[in-house]
């Protein structure tokens, strides 16, 4: 009888805690669609699988870790401009891989410019 | 240095555990050396304080990683438990290995304790001080590998957290599962994962039935050693699944996998964790029990309270499964 109650409890609490979680992650602010980190404005990446929801990222290394697994799709990819923070197309910017990590958790350090004039060190393009 | 609430509790904790553990031991080895006062009061009170002791101790491997979590704000770079870890990774990794093992061995001399306790066994008093003794060797090494931990822990040191590591094509999970299963792992590994949960649960499920309902004979027989088996190869797939399938999936992250987030974004994941792994020590603890008390005439004593083990252990797997497969499914 003892047993069962216990049984029954540990059920009972397993409920509770299955039925809040989803309603929290509800509440929880959209992060990066690879890991859920926190996206900086300044540095985020967006694709666009085709006919599909488009995906935040919270920096190039992230878009490119998640892009490897996603290569055979096709997509329209957004980047944005350090200097001005707007976003423009992939194809259109210009990266410069320099010492200033933009993200400490994965050491990225490859900035997005619209113009080479904005790229403030001089190191060759990405 | 760092230092916060959590910190310090496990350092004060850590250092009592250092000081007590020094003297069981050397109780312990005092009482080795004169076995004729083996059943002495002092012995007794000696078991009586090592339980109390050792039952706080199981606590400490779970606020480990709660004391872990508390500095993932102050380290530049820590995004989760993983980043943390990081700041000191030999150390830290060699604490993240010692410390199941201990709660195994803990869990499993206390069980011991209490059975010949409640059944009024004393011919296993000699095998209880000797494996008191490397338990207690255990806690120096654990406690005295916090200290250092702790102390060392700071916040100047910048870090790189989960997401390279973990997330890159060749991981070492995903590395064996390609080896294993082939490029397209997931669906085959998927339904590893539930039929070898299946199986050890039914597999102890009838080593159960089988206990109540044969000889003495037939119970010497017990697939006890295959159920062990089943355990320790489910607990290598499960690892497996939760890093390449599970936590993926249970955190809306196909492509992220990371444990120690997990343990961030679903907050209930401790409780399937831990069930799982009292589970699995649960059957590692029969056994044990069965193999210390093999040749004693007293282990027939102790079947129903090993039943009793067995039948939490089938509840914690089977319990744990059903909360992976609400997450997954609803």
């Amino acid at each position: 009888m003892k047993f069962s109650i216990i049984i029954f409890a540990i059920l009972f609490l397993m409920c509770v805690f299955t039925w809040i979680t989803p309603h929290r992650e509800k509440d929880k602010p959209p992060g990066c669609s690879l890991d859920g980190s926190e996206i900086h404005p300044l540095y985020e990446v967006i694709i666009t699988p085709l006919d599909k929801m488009p995906k935040s990222f919270a920096g190039i290394t992230n878009a490119r870790i998640w892009f490897k697994e996603n290569v055979k799709q096709t997509f329209s990819i957004m980047v944005t401009d350090e200097a001005s923070g707007k976003k423009i197309k992939a194809k259109d910017a210009f990266y410069v891989l320099s010492n200033v990590i933009t993200s400490a958790y994965t050491g990225n350090r490859i900035h997005v410019f619209t113009e080479k004039k904005k790229s403030p060190v001089p190191h060759p393009a990405v | 240095m760092l230092f916060n609430p959590f910190s310090l509790t496990i350092l004060f904790f850590a250092l009592i555990s250092l000081v007590i553990a020094l003297c069981g031991g050397l109780a312990a080895l005092r009482g080795l050396k004169n076995r004729h006062t083996l059943l002495d009061r002092k012995m007794d009170l000696l078991f009586l304080s090592a339980s109390i002791f050792l039952t706080a101790r199981l606590c400490s491997y779970p606020f480990f990683y709660v004391a872990l979590q508390s500095f993932v704000k102050d380290i530049e770079g820590a995004m989760c438990i993983y980043g943390v870890t990081q700041v000191i990774p030999n150390l830290c990794g060699f604490l993240e290995i010692i410390k199941p093992i201990i709660f195994f061995f803990t869990g499993g001399w206390l069980i011991l304790h209490y059975l010949t306790r409640q059944c009024k066994i004393e011919s296993l008093f000699l095998k209880k001080l000797i494996f008191f003794l490397f338990i207690s060797f255990l806690v120096i090494i654990d406690s005295a590998g916090d200290l250092l931990f702790f102390l060392m822990m700071n916040s100047d040191t910048t870090v790189r957290c989960c997401t390279l590591p973990l997330d890159s094509p060749h991981r070492l999970s995903a590395t064996i599962c390609k080896q294993l299963l082939g490029r397209h792992y997931e669906k085959p590994l998927f339904f590893i994962y539930y039929l070898s949960n299946f199986i050890l649960a039914g597999g102890a499920w009838y080593a159960l039935l089988a206990k109540k309902s044969g000889t003495k004979q037939d119970r010497q027989k017990r697939p006890f050693i295959l159920i062990f088996i089943l355990g320790l190869i489910n607990f290598f797939i499960t690892g497996l699944a939760m890093f390449e399938i599970i936590a993926p999936r249970m955190m809306h992250l196909p492509y992220h996998h990371c444990p120690y987030c997990l343990l961030q974004y679903v907050p209930d994941s401790f409780i399937i964790l831990g069930l799982f792994m009292l589970g699995t020590f649960g059957l590692g603890w029969t056994f044990g029990i069965k193999i210390v008390t093999i040749n004693e005439d007293t282990a027939g004593k102790l079947t129903f309270p090993l039943n009793r083990l067995y039948l939490f252990s089938i509840s914690s797997l089977i319990i744990s499964l059903a909360m992976v497969t609400f997450h997954l499914f609803l």
